[in-house]
């Protein structure tokens, strides 16, 4: 499988450096226990930041190359959702979700909305599409914030806090809207520190403790890894 | 003491210039962003959404402004005409004065008051909340979609809320002159408007294109500075306020020694 993003002499606490590749068209988890360093090397593998020392290529782009032009090419192939979801707070729904298809492409206004309201009903969100963002639960925001950030179509999705603010109910629901996009042919990269919900979305997981990355194909290899973090990081979660 | 003063001299000078340099830089790439951005549907639609706000809107207080300056300076000024004599200069002074002195600077207060506050607050509180993030992170150039509409707007808005006002006081005082004092007064609509040659009416929409750029420009640079701290917002509102005021009444003491 292509590999969609690749991340080189990623260090790792007892010196060891590893290399990244994640093939395209799958769910990769980032775990770790809160501030364990989870959004950092999501932002690092999103090209959001770029630390020279670590070559990473993302969609084709070489992240520590960047130029104006190219980095506003790699943000259109590859979305990052916001843990906060920060929506335009006096655009209603609607102009939020067709912002970025107004702003990219020809779209008449009219066709731009049209598509907005495809995207929304896609990842399930069942609300007012002419609110305001304050009045949408968090839950809301994050589909509205998903459906936003899929209008222009990327190849890969990252999602910090994937699983924040959500019931159980919710979490089962963002699982399959997770997998209904993978079988989209999208390649999702999810940081959380909920387990239980990566278990079941996961195709692979890349575990951080102490800055320490560790990499895994399955969920049946973390959670027979003998790192006495991971060990902690489960039992505590049990 | 003496050391000590001259240390904080030097630094605040340093940094003045720091920051001019810098707005410059920001000014700068607004305008170029902005030039490219206006092919863009949506930063085309930003600058009329803030056309709307800036323009629109001030237009009550500086009707009340103008007139309170029509009655308050032209008019007085014209009835003193009897008795200094020279009606035809002296006219011309006074519509030199309003049009090219008054009207941008009243304005320039106005719009800094009501919008350059309002920038600030509204970016601010944007960048504070990751709203700007969050459309960096759609590939949205801020520069072009909330930057630049605003300095447009605002430079279109103080040229045209410039040349209401310089209409209102200048007019109304001689309206009002012909009325109160002697019909005599109301001849001067023409010598008025002959007293702007071309080159002040060039100087005069410069004049104000520059102030509203820069007010704008100095609100926006502000607001993009607000980052940690819910505080920081009235802290960069009052900077870009204070600034901006300092900075037009340089802007126009340049005008004034290049017009020479």
């Amino acid at each position: 499988m292509t590999a969609i993003i690749q991340a080189k002499n990623l260090q790792t606490v007892n010196g060891e450096i590893i290399n990244l590749a994640l093939p395209q068209n799958t769910i990769t988890v980032i775990l770790g226990a809160s501030r364990s360093g989870k959004s950092a090397l999501l932002q690092q593998l999103a090209g959001v930041t770029v630390h020279s020392e670590n070559p990473t290529t993302v969609c084709g782009f070489e992240t520590s190359t960047l130029t104006e032009n190219t980095r506003q090419k790699l943000r259109q192939r590859a979305a990052y959702v916001l843990p906060n979801n920060a929506l335009v707070s006096n655009h209603t729904i609607i102009q939020n979700v067709s912002l970025p298809l107004i702003y990219h492409t020809t779209l008449a206004r009219k066709d731009a909305e049209q598509e907005a309201r495809r995207l929304l009903e896609s990842v399930g969100y069942q609300g007012n599409y002419k609110a305001l963002p304050s009045a949408l639960t968090e839950q809301q925001k994050r589909l509205v914030n998903i459906a936003r950030n899929l209008a222009l179509k990327p190849d890969v999705i990252f999602i910090d806090e994937a699983f924040a603010y959500l019931d159980n109910i919710a979490k089962r629901e963002f699982v399959a809207l997770y997998q209904q996009l993978q079988t989209e042919g999208l390649s999702l990269i999810l940081a959380t520190h909920d387990s239980e919900a990566a278990k079941q979305c996961g195709e692979q997981f890349i575990f951080i403790a102490n800055e320490e990355i560790l990499f895994f194909e399955d969920w049946e290899n973390l959670s027979h890894s003998e790192n006495q973090d991971i060990t902690n990081y489960l039992a505590r979660i049990r | 003491m003496l050391l000590r003063l001259c240390g904080r001299l030097g630094r605040n000078t340093i940094n003045t210039f720091a920051y001019i340099y810098h707005l410059s830089l920001f000014f700068e790439k607004a305008l170029y962003t902005g030039f490219k951005g206006l092919a863009n549907r949506a930063s085309r639609q930003a600058i009329g959404a803030q056309v709307f706000f800036t323009g629109i809107g001030a237009l009550p207080v500086l009707l009340f402004l103008a007139l309170l300056s029509a009655a308050a300076i032209t008019t007085p000024a014209i009835n003193l005409f009897d008795t200094i004599g020279q009606d035809r200069d002296l006219i011309s002074i006074l519509s030199q004065t309003i049009v090219l002195e008054l009207a941008p600077l009243a304005t320039a207060l106005i719009l800094i008051n009501r919008s350059a506050s309002a920038i600030v607050i509204d970016l601010g509180n944007m960048s504070l909340r990751g709203e700007v993030l969050g459309l960096e992170l759609l590939a949205i150039d801020i520069n072009q979609y909330l930057v630049a509409p605003r300095v447009f707007a605002a430079a279109i808005c103080q040229l045209f809320l410039s040349v209401y006002f310089a209409a209102i006081s200048l007019y109304g005082g001689i309206f009002i002159a012909g009325m109160v004092h002697s019909h005599r007064y109301l001849n001067f609509v023409d010598d008025a408007l002959m007293a702007l040659s071309p080159s002040l009416l060039v100087i005069f929409i410069l004049k104000n294109l520059v102030f509203g750029g820069v007010i704008a420009a100095s609100a926006c640079y502000q607001a993009l500075h607000v980052e940690d701290c819910v505080t920081q917002v009235p802290q960069q509102a009052q900077k870009a306020l204070v600034r901006a005021i300092c900075l037009i009444f340089v802007i126009n003491a340049l005008f004034l020694v290049t017009s020479l």
